[in-house]
């Protein structure tokens, strides 16, 4: 088939009936749209009327487009000024999204260039207007663009056409920040022709602004829409892509073993883009951005300017250190004789695989503590380490029907006397191992269990482990009476800011 | 300013087909009726102040069918040029042409969504590529390369046999899949 061919068969599509009942139900939905509205405006008119303590806001439009931010307190009723600031809360619409949804950025190189549209849209945020601030990021885009060009092998900026372009700046707890379009022409051979490349800028360790990273359509790479301001801090400004875009901070850890994050929507958006405190302990480096409800299979997007700053320019910058325990092969728990490692692992790796809910990096386990319960269930235990965290253990349990079990250890630690210890549910008893050790245990002050090499199957009422390992002494550890090893303290909630105006309002 | 119920009812007679077919073959044929509905009211609303309207709903669209891929309704139903399609009644050529037209939408839904958009409004709606761009809010060069390469994947799938199994009847697979990192 030729072009005239398919253009005239796409010409000849033809229109098709309309139904009486679609323009009935539009001059219905017409109305109600129309009524709606008018009671929002009289709410809101009689609202500020009687000086009260919110204000509704709603256009026709913008559905589950306003955001709930703090803001000074309207009303001159006789509230403390400082307390009202801190308790008070109002609206403020959070405008059309500054880019497309995550997943109409899939990063394919059909898909078009999704930055496009930050190079066409006026400049928001809060320092919209100031032009000295964005003239100063501007000069930081070019000195960092003039420095990737020398490097024509780099590609993506050597050729950077027309005016450079501020599509957001707004403030944020460490500083002003921008994101800053400008158009690219790639080389010769490069099927992307002219695109978008886009600035994010930060601030550098004296405040001044700085490009924390630079993006440009790549084909199978999602452009990210979010970057840290303060490189390696904690503040991160996150582009707004419309209704269900959250923030992960990092990993959680589930008590059936599951590895998963949460993506919180409630960001208090701005015009364009929220601005994020994460939590103390909390790195931009293992947060992500995605859809709150992120389906199976998929991954949120990381952080801009978060990885090359929090994690030195070493090997680890192309395989993330593996914090998996480095033992190798089936522990037996009891007296039998060890499975074949093949098998013990494809059972347990087949039971952890619904446990992943997002792709990540990271390392199964190596060895197995294999063995079978009180009440006869058959029970491995593992590790597996996700991503830049600590390997976390987890023991899968099979009923003699098949039926699986999975339960969480918490965070393994190959330096402790006892690295391994998992509490099995139904009152099955601790897994414990210790690779090269003798172990042994006892409840309070009763008398000790036999000793067993490598791992043991001890009672559920076990209270201490005995660890003999090399030429040390034993260690006793105390096993914790709740759960299996505690988890490593979870990030602080994040501090939310609202981005551009919002944050001017709630200083205000 | 015009009247609320000054000549909107003729103009949504009017142009109802033309966004229908639009929507049709971008998000398929139920959906479509939703969205047109929905432009409609929306329509409705802003009325009084609406000075060019066949140009405001064809943007008014345009956004609504974006709005949706935001919110995520990722697979187009079956789409289909016109709900008519071929039956044994029909003469054999009109029952061909139908059936050419149901593979030709059928095409067109396996395209990424933006080359499916720019597609149809460049070719099916004939619109100047420079109000594409303008509805579609990328720029000129984005169309250009959208259309090309969403004409030259559609000549590609309708110049494979028929028996490869594009046909309306054919289920679709998921559009604008996202890579994994």
């Amino acid at each position: 088939m030729n072009d005239e061919d398919l253009l005239l068969r796409l010409a000849d599509l033809p229109l098709p009936p309309t139904p009486t009942a679609l323009l009935d139900g539009a001059r219905r939905r017409g109305h109600r749209r129309l009524r709606r509205r008018r009671m929002v405006l009289a709410t809101a008119a009689a609202a500020v009327a009687a000086g009260a303590v919110t204000v509704p806001f709603a256009v026709d439009g913008q559905r589950g487009g306003a955001r709930r931010i703090a803001v000074l307190q309207a009303s001159p009723t006789a509230v403390d000024r400082a307390s009202a600031t801190a308790t008070s809360v109002a609206t403020v619409p959070r405008g059309r999204p500054l880019l497309p949804a995550p997943f109409e950025r899939s990063g394919r190189e059909d898909e078009g260039d999704v930055y496009a549209g930050l190079f066409t849209t006026p400049t928001r945020g809060d320092l919209a207007d100031d032009v000295g601030y964005q003239q100063r990021a501007l000069a930081a885009w070019q000195a960092y663009a003039g420095t990737v060009r020398a490097d024509r092998d780099r590609g993506a900026l050597h050729d950077l056409r027309r005016s450079a372009h501020v599509a957001w700046a707004g403030s944020t707890p460490a500083g002003p920040a921008a994101v800053i379009a400008q158009q690219a022409h790639a080389r010769t051979g490069d099927p992307r022709g002219d695109f978008t490349a886009v600035g994010f800028v930060g601030v550098d360790g004296s405040g001044a602004p700085r490009v924390v990273a630079a993006a440009t359509r790549v084909e199978g790479v999602v452009e990210p829409t979010s970057f840290v301001v303060d490189p390696p801090g904690r503040v991160v400004v996150v582009l707004d892509t419309g209704p269900g875009t959250g923030l992960a901070q990092g990993l959680v850890y589930r008590a059936d073993g599951a590895v998963s994050r949460n993506y919180d929507e409630d960001l208090l958006w701005g015009d364009g883009a929220a601005v994020v405190t994460l939590g103390q302990g909390a790195s931009a480096t293992d947060a992500r951005t995605g859809p709150v409800r992120i389906p199976d299979g998929h991954a949120g997007d990381q952080i801009a300017g978060a990885a090359s700053a929090s994690v030195p320019c070493g090997p680890d910058c192309i395989t993330p250190t593996v914090h998996r325990l480095d033992w190798t092969g089936v522990l037996p728990l009891g007296t039998g004789a060890a499975r074949d490692q093949g098998v013990v692992s494809q059972e347990w790796m087949k039971a952890l695989y619904p446990l992943m809910r997002e792709p990540y990096s990271g390392a199964f386990s190596l060895w197995f503590a294999d063995g079978t319960t009180p009440d006869g269930r058959r029970v491995t235990v593992g590790d597996w380490a996700v991503e830049r965290d600590p390997s976390h253990a987890v023991a899968v349990l099979t009923g003699p029907a098949g039926h699986v079990t999975t339960v969480g250890g918490g965070a393994v630690d190959q330096g402790a006397a006892l690295p391994v210890h998992v509490r099995l549910p139904d009152a099955q008893g601790w897994v414990v191992a210790a690779k090269g050790g003798t172990i042994r245990g006892r409840s309070g002050t009763g008398p000790w269990s036999a000793p067993a090499t490598d791992a043991a199957l001890l009672p559920d009422a076990t209270t201490q482990v005995e660890v003999v390992r090399g030429q040390g002494g034993p260690a006793v550890v105390e096993l914790p009476q709740t759960s299996g090893l505690p988890q490593p303290a979870p990030a602080a909630s994040p501090t939310l800011a609202p981005g551009a105006t919002a944050a001017a309002s709630a200083t205000g | 300013m015009r009247d609320r119920d000054d000549g909107f009812d003729a103009f949504a007679l009017a142009v109802s087909p033309r966004l229908l077919r639009t929507a049709g073959l971008v998000v398929g044929r139920e959906a479509a009726k939703d969205l047109v509905q929905d432009v409609l009211a929306r329509m409705y609303v802003a009325w009084p102040r609406v000075r060019e309207p066949e140009s405001y709903a064809a943007r008014a669209l345009t956004n609504a069918v974006r709005a949706r891929w935001r919110a995520g309704a990722r697979q187009p139903e079956l789409l289909a040029a016109d709900p008519g399609s071929a039956t044994d009644a029909e003469a054999p050529d009109t029952a061909r042409r139908h059936a050419e037209r149901d593979r030709l939408a059928a095409a067109l839904g396996l395209l990424p969504a933006r080359q499916r958009l720019a597609v149809v409004l460049r070719h099916v709606e004939d619109l100047p590529e420079a109000e594409v761009a303008r509805q579609m809010g990328c720029s000129l060069g984005t169309v250009k390369s959208s259309t090309s390469r969403g004409l030259a994947r559609l000549r590609d799938l309708l110049d494979r046999p028929a028996a490869d199994g594009l046909s309306a009847d054919a289920p679709l697979p998921p559009i604008a899949t996202r890579r994994l990192p």
